[in-house]
């Protein structure tokens, strides 16, 4: 017998005759508007030791970011960060740059904390001495919950919460702050979009999330189930395989479309009303496979 | 260490060395108050509840939900292993080591590791091993084991600190502990740098989607999972949650219970090695599900409960035995409230004696454990077990017998109270060992110059006024 | 209303006049006060200790003393809590016993939260005005039977005044058997109770329901020198009622 065998073979005995204890529901967190989620965030974020910036433009945004560069000499950026909010200082490898810029899947306005992906380089993220995270304002979420909704099989090797700068009392109880990671952390939080800024991003984010997808045995609310094959090469369809080993393909324009609409604020109580909306808001003429639609945006937390 | 020392080391600890008292005590109770107000900011006593029957299902059922875990880690790319104790653990080790010709490794805090002696091992293998907590780092440099599941260094003083690192570090002996921790970090960003492999523990896994989750404040979690081609998480069995979704009361309640922060300041959610189209992170990521204790622990139905801790170290803190000390004379990994039930479950109620009688069961620290294991309780058990078992001080049980008696016979009750008052001195004496060990620091008993029964004889017929 | 005193062994003993306190101040508020004579110690220090055979011969040796009575109540919070908490759960699955053993839990009080909680009574009269005392709340009577704002309200709607203590809510250290088994430690604990004292601030005395903390703290203050005097609650409620002192 292997160490497995043994392990979970002594895992049944010992639960011999055990009933099955009940499963909590996950407990619903408290609502909050933007405004208030923002508030939150700040709060957070500077009670621990964060600097947050609400930007409402372009100028401002870069004017933080200037100002984040002051005195420094090299900057390091993340993959995702928008043209426009890349810093203008002569780049470095995370070694030696002075400076880190990423941009953010999320915020958390409940715990003040940005999330951030390994898409875009771990090490920018925590080599640096000073790190500035940009933060859309429509990636805001107010609670945990709803992040982690949202996030889940995100397609990358690894997500991380960041909610201060790195900061340690293990020395005679005394604060330190900038042990090992960043001992500082600005986040500016852009509520513009004229630039574009913002749409282009968001499509690549959930592309990526689209392909994060593969091989996700889903389930429609009428219970049948499907597994996600893929992305298409460019990007425009996403196969599913059906039980009866039917493929299908799903464009991709149908679920930025039902993304878009839910963002906006529509809340569809079934697949066939998250249907109609996107048959409307796209002029098709039938419903566009709302069943799959449904259990897509189910699983990637939209629902 | 045998455990069996526990009370001579406290005494001797206390009585010889009454700065680790101070500084225990003052961090204990910055923490502990810390995670009042935490508590009192948020919705505690619901989470509490929600994550006690979160941990309850989990472990009712947890042979699917290891089966679900390894299937999910599998599929995200993460080489799993399973370990019965130590042994298995080191040759896993020892097989990653020789793979990828591993010379150095950047430990993440983990209490596992220190469970299953991970350090020794690979010291052993020729490995240069460098604990990255800051707190860990510090009683490595000083040869000795953790004293708090959280804040490893809390028995050491500012002075004691400087002594050390000016010492091992060559920083100037009135150095900042700005300055110490700039040293520290200096030091140990080069082994980040050049490491092969990184060894964590993990908070969390998620079943659901194999997730390894990791907490800290200082980022050295996050290096060492992150900058060495390898990583390697060490996972107790009883670590799982079901769900993604459950990290949303965990992570929260986790971080108020162990320092009162909303959340801890770096979470990791670790699915897997590095992807196609990242430029770093580990190649590769092994998980080793650890037994090592639990699964005897789980057989038992009472004392299964401890199997729910999420190593917040509350308990520790609210423990006013714990804080006379610090965790080192407990002679066990854990120590305090959650050692002395975790040791009996773990090794045995024979090995762990008398860890389970280091307690007044005062029950703060039932009052304050975020998944309300009811540790009072289960000290209680152990200590019921352990007599049964004949695990007692010489002629405790002849005592008891006797003691029980003179109860159920209120004449020899009261014939003892009458005998107590012929012999005046007899509760001063030094000779008796039992009064010794009560006067040796505390003046002697005196009784009342009569008991009160003899009194009631008197009043029992008074009327008001 | 049939009210039976259960002195508990250590009141008993060392703390005979806190007895007689009891009785006199229920007299004094109209109930009538038995003191059955059978009865000895409720047997906690053997359960505690792991002694569960022994400790079941005591409960039920208890149990049968105050069978019949509406009420007991005890000057204590720790035996309190050990025949309202523990005497149940030493007879869970045994018939006749546990059924007793809930009876009992259910008329069982201690002295402070009987007044309030039972009799309704809030204020015992004016006989503590101007006077200034440090209360140490016993672990049993605060966690195991929520005894936390009886015995404070009870003193100042007399006219005490409670000194702000730090420590007040944490465990002094006495523990029963512990204080002897690990006595280093257990003094310990008592020293961090008695250097966070509000020294300054003069309380006459420290005031306690539980009198195995008293006569630890006592114990370690004689020897440390401290002539700080120690008080069962019951004697200065007793005192509240009276007016004497």
């Amino acid at each position: 017998m292997s160490a497995r065998d043994r392990v979970l073979y002594r895992v049944r005995r010992a639960l011999t005759g055990r009933p099955e204890a009940a499963l909590p529901a996950v407990i619903a967190p408290e609502e909050r508007d933007p405004e208030e989620a923002f508030a939150l965030f700040r709060t957070r974020l500077e009670a621990a030791g964060a600097r947050v910036a609400r930007l409402d433009s372009l100028e401002e945004a870069r004017g933080f970011l200037a100002e984040a560069e002051s005195g420094l000499q090299s900057a390091w950026a993340g993959a995702g960060v928008p043209e426009a909010l890349r810093p203008r200082l002569p780049l470095a490898e995370p070694e030696r740059a002075r400076l880190g810029v990423s941009l953010a899947l999320a915020g958390v306005a409940e715990t003040g904390s940005v999330v951030l992906t390994a898409r875009e380089g771990r090490r920018g993220q925590l080599l640096v001495p000073r790190h500035l995270v940009w933060l859309f304002a429509g990636d805001l979420f107010g609670s945990l919950l709803e992040a982690l909704r949202r996030l889940r099989g995100g397609g990358v090797s690894a997500l991380a919460l960041h909610s201060g700068p790195s900061k340690s009392a293990d020395i005679g109880q005394i604060m330190v702050k900038g042990v090992h990671g960043p001992g500082e952390l600005w986040v500016g939080v852009l509520t513009f979009d004229s630039v574009g800024l913002e749409a282009s991003d968001r499509s690549v984010n959930l592309e990526e999330r689209l392909k994060g997808l593969t091989g996700r045995v889903l389930t429609t609310k009428e219970n049948q189930t499907l597994t996600v094959v893929g992305l298409s090469k460019p990007g425009n369809t996403l196969y599913l395989a059906l039980a009866n080993g039917k493929k299908e393909g799903l464009p991709v324009k149908y679920v930025k479309k039902a993304v878009e609409l839910i963002e906006a604020g529509i809340s569809p109580q079934g697949p066939k009303e998250l249907g109609e909306a996107v048959a409307k808001a796209l002029g098709l003429k039938g419903p566009p496979k709302a069943g799959y639609l449904w259990a897509i945006l189910h699983a990637l937390g939209y629902v | 260490m045998a455990l069996r020392d526990y009370p001579r080391r406290a005494a001797e600890l206390i009585e010889q060395r009454p700065e680790v008292r101070e500084s225990v005590t003052r961090a204990a109770l910055h923490f502990d108050r810390n995670r009042a107000r935490a508590y009192a900011e948020a919705p505690a006593e619901a989470w509490r509840t929600y994550a006690k029957g979160v941990k309850d299902h989990l472990l009712s059922r947890l042979a699917d939900y290891l089966e679900a875990a390894e299937a999910r880690l599998t599929e995200n790319g993460v080489r799993v292993h399973w370990a019965e104790g130590p042994e298995d653990v080191h040759r896993v080790l020892g097989e990653i080591v020789r793979a990828h010709g591993v010379r150095r490794a950047v430990k993440a805090k983990s209490m596992l590791s220190e469970e299953l002696g991970v350090n020794a091992f690979l010291e052993a293998q020729g490995v240069e091993v460098y604990e990255t907590d800051l707190g860990e780092f510090i009683i490595q440099l000083a040869g000795e084991p953790p004293s708090h599941i959280v804040g490893p260094a809390i028995h050491k003083s500012l002075a004691e600190i400087r002594r050390l690192f000016a010492e091992r570090l060559g920083t100037p002996p009135d150095a900042s502990p700005e300055a110490l921790a700039a040293a520290a970090r200096a030091f140990l960003r080069e082994k980040f740098l050049t490491a092969e492999l990184g060894i964590s523990g993990a908070n969390f896994l998620v079943a659901e989607t194999g997730t390894v989750v990791l907490v800290e404040n200082e980022g050295n979690i996050r290096l060492s999972t992150s900058l060495p081609r390898v990583h390697v998480a060490l996972v107790g069995i009883e670590k799982l949650l079901p769900r993604f979704e459950d990290l949303a009361v965990f992570l929260q309640l986790l971080a108020r219970a162990a320092t009162g922060q909303p959340i801890g300041t770096f979470v990791s959610l670790i699915d897997g090695p590095r992807r196609e189209g990242e430029t770093d992170g580990p190649e590769e990521v092994h998980v080793v599900l650890v037994d090592n204790g639990r699964t005897a622990a789980l057989a038992d139905l009472e004392a299964s409960e401890v199997l729910r801790c999420i190593r917040c170290g509350a308990c520790l803190n609210a423990c006013p035995v714990y804080r006379q000390t610090g965790g080192h004379p407990f002679g066990f990994v854990y120590s305090g409230p959650i050692g002395e039930v975790l040791a009996p479950a773990l090794l045995g109620p024979g090995e762990a004696y008398p860890l389970y009688h280091a307690s007044t069961l005062c029950g703060a620290c039932a009052e304050v454990c975020p998944v309300k294991i009811p540790i009072p309780k289960l000290l209680l058990t152990w200590r019921h077990r352990a007599a049964e078992e004949g695990l007692l001080l010489p002629m405790e049980k002849a005592m008891v017998r006797a003691y029980a008696e003179a109860v159920v016979r209120p004449r020899a009750y009261r014939l003892a109270s009458k005998a107590m008052r012929a012999f005046p001195g007899a509760l001063e004496s030094e000779r008796l060992p039992l009064v010794r060990a009560w006067t040796r620091l505390r003046s002697g008993l005196r009784p009342s110059p009569r008991p009160f029964h003899e009194l009631w004889e008197e009043i029992k017929d008074e009327r008001e006024g | 209303m049939r009210v039976a005193l259960f002195a508990t062994c250590l009141v008993d003993q060392f703390f005979a006049q806190a007895g007689v306190a009891t009785v006199r101040l229920l007299r004094s508020l109209g109930v009538e006060v038995d003191f059955p004579r059978g009865q000895t110690c409720c047997g906690q220090p053997a359960f505690n200790a792991g002694h569960w055979d022994e400790a079941r011969r005591m409960a039920r040796h208890t149990m049968g003393v105050f069978e019949g009575y509406d009420y007991v109540v005890l000057p204590s919070g720790s035996c309190g809590s050990m025949l309202r908490v523990h005497y149940p759960e030493l007879f869970v699955g045994r018939g006749a016993d546990y059924r007793r053993a809930v009876s009992l839990a259910e008329r069982t009080f201690e002295l402070s939260q009987f007044l309030v909680r039972v009799l309704g009574v809030e204020k015992l009269g004016d006989g503590l005005t101007g006077r200034r005392f440090a209360y140490h709340h016993g672990c049993h009577a605060l966690r195991e039977l929520g005894v936390e704002e009886e015995p404070e309200l009870l003193l100042q709607n007399a006219g005490a005044e409670l000194v702000p203590w730090e420590a007040d809510r944490e465990c002094c250290g006495f523990g029963g058997v512990f204080s002897v088994k690990m006595p280093v430690v257990s003094v310990a604990m008592a020293d961090r109770k008695l250097d966070t004292l509000p020294r300054q601030a003069e309380p006459e005395a420290l005031v306690s329901t539980d009198a195995g903390c008293l006569l630890h703290l006592a114990g370690r203050m004689k020897r440390r020198g401290d002539a700080l005097p120690v008080r069962h609650l019951a004697e200065v409620l007793w005192e509240a009622r009276s007016g004497a002192s």
